[in-house]
């Protein structure tokens, strides 16, 4: 079944449930690679891309062919769910102890792990320490390989703040992975 | 364009997209392109150039299995869809509404209480004898 994306959603929107099939198909890959490079664990990327189609075949009449493109809009809800994901994760895990209580981080850091010659996972690590909007920012433009464009749009950003997000995230990452 | 404002353009590419050209926005890759060819544009991104290889070892994620994709196609027969009057209906579209009518009914209330009547009362005018004029 061909047919562009927006096409696909109107249908989806109508309950044609093939043309859903197409997006899927058309849009997993890329939306695994967002959400588990946000994420930075596979499990919950998989969760958080179910999230999302699931909004897409509940919510497709919610999509403006006229304001965005569906990867723009898609993108942006895979996003979403990827980083609200984190952040219930984070307010789960979060003890109720004393705020002077600093407990012992037992994931070992980006550069205990260069120490330790496992460079892969010390950029993980690295990437994972980055705020939620300069990482997202990276993942659009550096690994998925989108257009200062599209990630801003996807981001809700102007060009320029995009442009200012990847200037820290690239210079933290810097300053973290000083072996580099 | 000078050298040297082609030499800021590429420092900033540099810092914000990294070396490979073909991510750095369009209207400004000539530039960037043609400062990268200078000896300094060429130390520039060689410093640029370890961080890249720092992101490249990052771990790339697999694509989408056939089960996570059964998974997603699945999903119409377990994630039943919501009319537009269900979605209008639930809890949190509920008390949307609800504050909307309480802020609108509050709104009103105050409107009435603060605005002056404008209404005149002309029977006085209808009813009065005609006045008298006054003599010299």
């Amino acid at each position: 079944m061909a047919g562009d994306d927006a096409a696909l959603v109107a249908r989806t929107a109508a309950g044609d449930a093939r043309a859903y099939g197409v997006l899927v198909r058309r849009h997993a890959d890329r939306s695994i690679h967002i959400a588990e490079r946000l994420l930075g664990d596979r499990g919950g990327a998989e969760d958080a891309v179910q999230e999302a189609f699931a909004k897409l075949w509940q919510q497709a009449d919610r999509f403006d062919p006229q304001a965005a493109r569906f990867s723009t809009w898609f993108y942006r809800v895979v996003a979403n769910a990827a980083l609200d994901r984190r952040r219930r994760e984070l307010r789960r895990t979060a003890s109720p102890l004393p705020p002077d209580f600093d407990p012992p981080d037992d994931a070992p850091d980006a550069e205990a792990q260069l120490a330790a010659g496992d460079r892969s996972a010390a950029v993980r690590a690295a990437l994972q320490a980055l705020p939620d909007r300069q990482r997202l920012a990276l993942v659009l433009c550096y690994f998925e390989d989108c257009s200062n464009a599209e990630a801003a749009a996807i981001m809700g950003l102007t060009a320029k703040a995009l442009e200012s997000l990847l200037v820290r995230a690239r210079r933290a990452l810097k300053e973290t992975m000083t072996d580099v | 364009m000078s050298e040297r404002e082609d030499l800021r353009t590429l420092e900033r590419l540099l810092a914000a997209y990294g070396t490979d050209a073909a991510r750095w926005p369009e209207a400004v890759r000539a530039a960037g392109r043609r400062a990268s060819a200078t000896a300094e544009g060429r130390r520039l991104t060689a410093e640029a150039a370890a961080l890249d290889a720092a992101l490249d070892a990052a771990p790339r994620p697999a694509p989408a299995d056939a089960a996570l994709i059964a998974k997603l196609t699945a999903l119409p027969a377990t994630a039943p869809r919501r009319s537009w009057l269900d979605r209008l209906l639930q809890p949190s579209a509920l008390l949307g509404e609800a504050a909307a009518l309480a802020a609108a009914l509050i709104l009103g209330v105050w409107l009435g209480a603060v605005s002056v009547p404008q209404s005149v009362d002309l029977s006085a005018y209808v009813l009065a004898e005609p006045a008298e004029e006054a003599l010299p």
